[in-house]
């Protein structure tokens, strides 16, 4: 039954067909899912975990001083003459 | 080509839908490579490859409650080189494409390539291009802004409210330690104080979700920015800001090329007009 349900969405995620989905003849509490259009459900009925761990980045979120891009100190004049302007 | 004995690795994606998305060449890629790993979002997802390649190794299991992703994707990257260096030819299929917002990819072809071997990335529908397509979006009328919701909450930014700002990984905003699976209503909070600085508590949002199998619809839920705290946020979440202003045109920029178009005799002349 499992195959015969993949195989059903992948064909409507070919076609977008959710009437041939939702009409299929698939037996057992997973045909009454398809044909509800619950996914949650169906996936209980395969015995499968419907949403897995998704998170893929960690990004540096504490740059270091090293990493900030070089500028004038703000405080200091940059060089004598503008001190002396 | 790698020299022989030396393993090559191909990183695919498969796209957000089951059977919509899949490129005729990450198929290919998946179905004749000595080994496959698999990263999927789904359950069904994993089922539908599984057909394909019963034998798939799924990186699912590196998974850890508790343990810092970044530690979690290094073993990832472990498995896939190490299966690389034993001189197979291997296949690292990811959901979305393997190089948006997804670090293992990126990482496992560096080190590959750094131990002489051929690595290549194939591209995949990402949940960005879905966003674009439900909703509606053209990043090129606006412009369009992408950040990681916990770095963009950490680092300093100059927010352009005149173009879009998608936020990912909203689920887990603030999590500075990369353990928890989601961060609770008091720093959803941070960053709607965020992003107050900028736009309006009364602003549109959209929480959006892609469809992983065609039995569903994308949740596409407009709120307004002051009320995000309070809203169902998952780790497959998606967070879009509309603009908050009109474009504003850069007069000075327009003189300069005023006076370049003159120059040039321009018999007529371009009109700059904002959309």
């Amino acid at each position: 039954m499992m195959e015969q349900v993949i195989d059903l969405l992948a064909q409507a995620g070919v076609d977008g067909n959710m009437v041939a989905l939702t009409g299929a003849d698939v037996a057992g509490t997973a045909g009454a899912a398809l044909a509800r259009g619950d996914a949650d459900a169906l996936a209980v009925a395969l015995k499968l975990k419907r949403h897995l761990a998704c998170l893929v980045v960690a990004p540096d979120n504490e740059p270091s001083e090293q990493d900030a891009p070089a500028r004038p100190d703000e405080d200091q004049p940059e060089t004598p003459d503008i001190r002396a302007a | 080509m790698s020299a022989p004995g030396r393993g090559r690795l191909t990183c695919v994606g498969i796209g957000m839908t089951l059977g919509a998305h899949l490129t005729p060449r990450a198929k290919a890629s998946i179905e004749s490579a000595d080994t496959v790993f698999l990263l999927a979002s789904d359950g069904f997802v994993e089922a539908w490859i599984a057909g394909m390649r019963p034998d798939v190794r799924s990186l699912q299991r590196h998974y850890e409650t508790g343990r810092s992703r970044r530690a979690i994707y290094a073993d990832m990257v472990s498995a896939v080189v190490d299966e690389v260096a034993s001189g197979k030819s291997v296949c690292a299929a990811f959901y979305g494409h393997p190089g948006v917002f997804a670090q293992v990819a990126h990482d496992a072809i560096a080190i590959v390539r750094a131990n002489g071997a051929d690595a290549s990335m194939q591209p995949g529908i990402s949940a960005e291009d879905c966003l674009y397509a439900d909703l509606g979006i053209d990043p090129g009328r606006y412009g369009c802004q992408h950040y990681e919701a916990t770095q963009f909450l950490c680092t300093q930014r100059r927010l352009d409210t005149a173009a879009y700002l998608v936020l990912w990984q909203v689920a887990t905003v603030g999590d500075r330690s990369f353990t928890r699976g989601e961060t609770t209503r008091e720093y959803r909070q941070l960053l709607v104080d965020r992003l107050i600085r900028d736009y309006p508590a009364d602003h549109e949002t959209i929480l959006y979700e892609a469809a992983t199998v065609a039995l569903t619809e994308p949740r596409i839920e407009r709120r307004s920015l002051g009320s995000l705290p309070d809203a169902c946020i998952e780790p497959w979440t998606t967070l879009l800001l509309p603009p908050a202003q009109p474009l504003m045109l850069d007069q000075a920029m327009a003189q300069r090329l005023d006076a370049l178009d003159t120059g040039r005799r321009v018999s007529v002349r371009p009109v700059l007009r904002l959309v």
